[in-house]
């Protein structure tokens, strides 16, 4: 079969997906709701200042993809030594990509982290090589598996017992705990434990106790790897590169509606009849929004409403008259501002009830070494990432909910960066709603779902785990589908195969 | 507790023999009499008057109205006019039968939906993305079966032209001693009948209204176990009798199809997709397991099953609907009758029952269990179409 295919969705896993239809010899057609790059792209909030996007991480970014597309001949760099600034009350550590100068790092803090931590590698990389291939494999339909997906689990199972019936259990045991366990059972510093385990449990609308977020820290553990030279950015450039060279139709037009197996229409009135149709999309906008609600299965139209997407994650966008210094030594550009596991989950707490916390768990991403090209000469920008902040706030998104918001979060940041506050010279937040509008994510969940345990491997319902929908023609490729979103480009990758065949 | 219905005050004086019982959390009479007898003939030869306020009703309005009754529905509900009412049913993904009952469209953007069991949570949930309001109106109205086939002038006393010109499945607003109604011409007796809805703060004159130009028509007030004989004789299927609703039953095997139960002209499926239609096309090219047919029993092997005890023949006093095996010649079951009566009319003794389509033909003799005397055994009854009895008069 070697029918055109439509992509939509413009983000990395659309453009991956797009790439790899191309090289095996489909004519593909990208539609992008924005600028190419979705949740990676720029856009200015203050004259003269771009955003770097919400996304910029690009840690675990599937090196396959980067050979496969060969995304280092279209100017996509490693870096061999970035990484995060973890800043805390009265310490920081530099958890950086070598391992020796972390442990040196962590040394400042505390000796005993300090061994623990390459004991705590050496145990990632023993169990690295069963888990990387669960990631990085198409995931098995639980819920009707065929004679393929049973192999695919007995593989699985087989690859896992591999690692010998000790370390086999202690992965079993791992994946449904608490972060706040395990990096207890490895680690004293509660600054050390906090800067370790953030990221996994911001988008899933957990905190450090909640069961299951163990799964995610070994996920993003043993998946990681040296982050791209200007992240998020960079890593569109290259996609976009390579797409173009490969012959993708990029169009910047909006899908108004999606007619599975004909075509869609397009906000601006056009009619593209297509077969096959590809999209990153997260799966509330495509089944909820872009589809017709006759077509859906009552069942499927409830487990897809069900599917929860609730955003998190506020930005605040910072224009500053002059590059922020770290420490002369430190190379990375991003910072966690936090305390320790127990401040994060107070940070959390208040979300249930809707609102916000007083002490929010911060990061902070300083594109400006790798994008000059964002601000002015001498300028610079500053993202600051805001955990954890509701999307059905109670009382709504108010401007007087965001003065207050943004007034929290530079006082904080003020705290810990002392020089910051006198350079802004402008500001955008991004509340999730904002997201959601510019991004066209829903509920402004930049990951098109939560990473929870019940929604990783069926992910996003049983009816669509392996790329394929209920409606024949229509495949979804984004970061609602298995192994879930960020910057790796595993599910675009993953999704082509299944159109490929 | 059960709540009493707008109309008790009346019933509650007429229920002299103060046989009730709970329909939908209402209180309902089973007849107003010791024995339902005079009940059942006031509905086939002069006019019975019911309280049918327990059923389930919803108003259902808003531009998109139409639309997602057409996804509930087996039928295509926007093709369905103003003034008009219609029968059908709705399923779940599976195709298997959830409910049954009639949709009214009173204007463009505005139905009125009735259900013999609580639907308002499966209408909204299907509701998400469309711009309706569905509301509950249950409690807000009261509704009189006025059946037989002296009803056309009962109403036509009270109300005029505007119901005696109104033709089968038809719906007019009217009013009824300066109070408005709606009068649709349908019901459950198979004959000519209508259906009264008002405002539950006029019930009581209304009924007043009806019962005073009865008085020449030997008009009665009827309860519910003369309304099961009639539906019997009328081969109409009941929710929790003939068929159980899909999401109440814990085995697959107990849920129906609307083509199992005979209910396949009200399912439409060349149009625009509706829940469960994917299913229900398969069963319909397939070919379904099931059929739904009426039983009329032998009645001289009858008599002799109790001949064989020195008794006469014994038919049951009401309508039944405690399910009987059903076997063919060979002594295998086939099937189960699920409710039947004796029929005064057609002096028949009947039942309606679910058969392999294999032995769904007409005339086909099969054996169904009947107990005499403590002994079980069997007797031979024919198949036929269920629909036992279908006066012209009340299509006419």
């Amino acid at each position: 079969m070697n029918s055109p295919v439509l992509v939509l969705g413009g983000d990395s896993n659309g453009l991956t997906a797009a790439c790899y239809l191309a090289k095996a010899g489909r004519s593909v057609t990208l539609l992008t709701h924005g600028p190419l790059g979705g949740l990676a792209s720029r856009h200015e909030f203050h004259p003269g200042y771009q955003s770097p996007g919400v996304l910029g991480e690009t840690s675990g970014l599937r090196r396959s993809v980067v050979s496969d597309l060969q995304l280092e001949q279209h100017g996509l760099r490693f870096a061999d030594n970035a990484g995060v600034l973890a800043i805390g009350p009265d310490s920081t550590i530099a958890i950086t990509n070598s391992r020796d100068a972390t442990t040196e790092s962590i040394r400042g803090v505390s000796a005993r982290d300090a061994d623990r931590y390459r004991e705590y590698f050496q145990f990632l990389d023993s169990v690295r090589a069963p888990l990387t291939q669960f990631l990085n494999s198409p995931p098995p339909d639980l819920v009707d598996p065929s004679f393929t997906d049973i192999r695919g689990l007995l593989m699985r199972g087989f690859q896992l017992r591999r690692l010998g019936k000790a370390l086999m259990l202690e992965v079993l045991r791992l994946a449904p705990m608490a972060v706040y366990d395990w990096m207890d059972e490895w680690f004293e510093n509660d600054l050390l434990k906090a800067a370790l385990a953030l990221p996994a449990v911001t988008e899933s609308y957990t905190a450090p106790w909640s069961a299951g977020t163990n799964a995610n820290l070994l996920a993003q553990q043993v998946t990681g790897g040296n982050d791209v030279v200007g992240d998020g950015l960079a890593l569109t450039d290259a996609l976009v590169q390579a797409a173009r060279s490969l012959g993708v139709d990029i169009r910047e037009q909006t899908v108004a509606s999606i007619d599975p197996g004909r075509g869609v229409e397009t906000t601006d009135g056009e009619s593209i009849s297509a077969t096959t149709i590809v999209t990153s999309l997260d799966p509330k906008t495509v089944f909820l929004r872009l589809l017709r609600p006759e077509l859906l299965d009552h069942g499927f139209e409830q487990r897809i409403t069900n599917y929860r997407a609730r955003g998190l994650r506020s930005q605040l966008l910072l224009a500053i008259d002059r590059p922020l210094k770290l420490r002369d030594e430190t190379p990375a550009n991003r910072l966690r501002l936090v305390s320790s596991l127990a401040s994060v989950e107070r940070s959390f707490d208040p979300i249930k009830y809707g609102r916000f916390s007083d002490e929010p768990s911060l990061e902070v991403y300083l594109p400006s070494a790798d994008h000059p090209e964002l601000a002015p000469d001498g300028h610079a920008v500053a993202a600051v990432t805001i955990h954890y902040t509701p999307y059905d706030l109670a009382g709504g998104w108010t401007e007087r909910s965001r003065e207050e918001l943004t007034r929290l979060v530079i006082q904080q940041l003020g705290e810990r960066l002392p020089d910051l506050a006198d350079t802004i010279v402008g500001h955008e937040l991004l509340a999730p709603p904002d997201i959601e509008t510019r991004y066209g994510v829903t509920g402004g969940h930049v990951f098109h779902g939560e990473h929870s345990l019940d929604q990783l491997l069926v992910r996003p319902t049983p009816e669509c785990c392996q790329y394929t929908t209920p409606f024949p023609g229509l495949v979804l490729c984004g970061g609602g589908t298995f192994p879930g979103g960020g910057l790796t480009c595993a599910p675009g990758a993953l999704a082509s195969r299944v159109v490929a065949k | 507790m059960p709540i009493e219905s707008p109309f008790h005050a009346r019933t509650s004086q007429l229920c002299t023999s103060m046989r009730w019982k709970d329909w939908a959390g209402y209180f309902a009479v089973c007849s107003y009499e010791p024995c339902h007898e005079q009940e059942y003939f006031a509905y086939r030869h002069a006019a019975g008057l019911m309280d049918a306020t327990p059923l389930f009703k919803y108003t259902v309005s808003g531009a998109d109205a139409g639309r997602l009754l057409s996804r509930v529905m087996t039928r295509d509900i926007t093709k369905l006019r103003v003034g008009r009412v219609t029968y059908c049913c709705w399923c779940d993904d599976a195709g298997k039968i959830m409910d049954d009952g009639t949709v009214s469209r009173l204007d463009d953007d505005v139905y009125r939906v009735t259900a013999a069991e609580p639907t308002l949570h499966w209408l909204r949930l299907n509701a998400r993305r469309y711009q309706v309001a569905i509301e509950d109106v249950t409690t807000k109205y009261g509704i009189l079966a006025l059946q037989g086939p002296l009803s056309r002038g009962i109403l036509g006393h009270v109300c005029g032209r505007a119901v005696t010109d109104l033709r089968f499945f038809r719906l007019t607003q009217t009013t009824i001693d300066r109070r408005p109604v709606t009068i649709t011409r349908t019901g459950y007796t198979g004959d000519l009948g209508y259906e009264v809805w008002c405002d539950s703060a006029d019930a009581l004159p209304v009924y007043d209204a009806i019962t005073e130009a009865g008085q020449n028509y030997r008009l009665m007030p009827a309860g519910l176990d003369a309304l099961d004989v009639a539906r019997v004789e009328a081969g109409f299927v009941m929710n929790g009798v003939d068929y159980h609703s899909s999401n109440h039953c814990l085995i697959e095997s107990r849920k129906s199809t609307p083509y199992e139960l005979g209910l396949g002209w009200t399912v439409q499926l060349d149009r625009d997709p509706f829940i469960g239609q994917s299913k229900l096309r398969e069963e319909k090219q397939r070919g379904s397991q099931w059929s739904f047919v009426g039983l009329d029993y032998d009645w001289v092997a009858f008599e002799r099953l109790f001949a064989r005890h020195d008794l006469p023949p014994q038919t049951p006093h009401g309508a039944w609907r405690d399910p009987l095996p059903v076997f063919d010649r060979t002594g295998r079951q086939v099937g189960q009758a699920t409710s039947g009566a004796w029929s005064p009319t057609l002096k028949k003794n009947l039942a309606l029952a679910s058969v392999k389509r294999s032995h769904a033909a007409e005339g086909r003799e099969l054996l169904i269990e009947a107990t005499v005397e403590f002994e079980r055994t069997r007797t031979p009854v024919t198949v036929s179409a269920p629909m036992f009895f279908d006066p012209e008069r009340k299509r006419g």
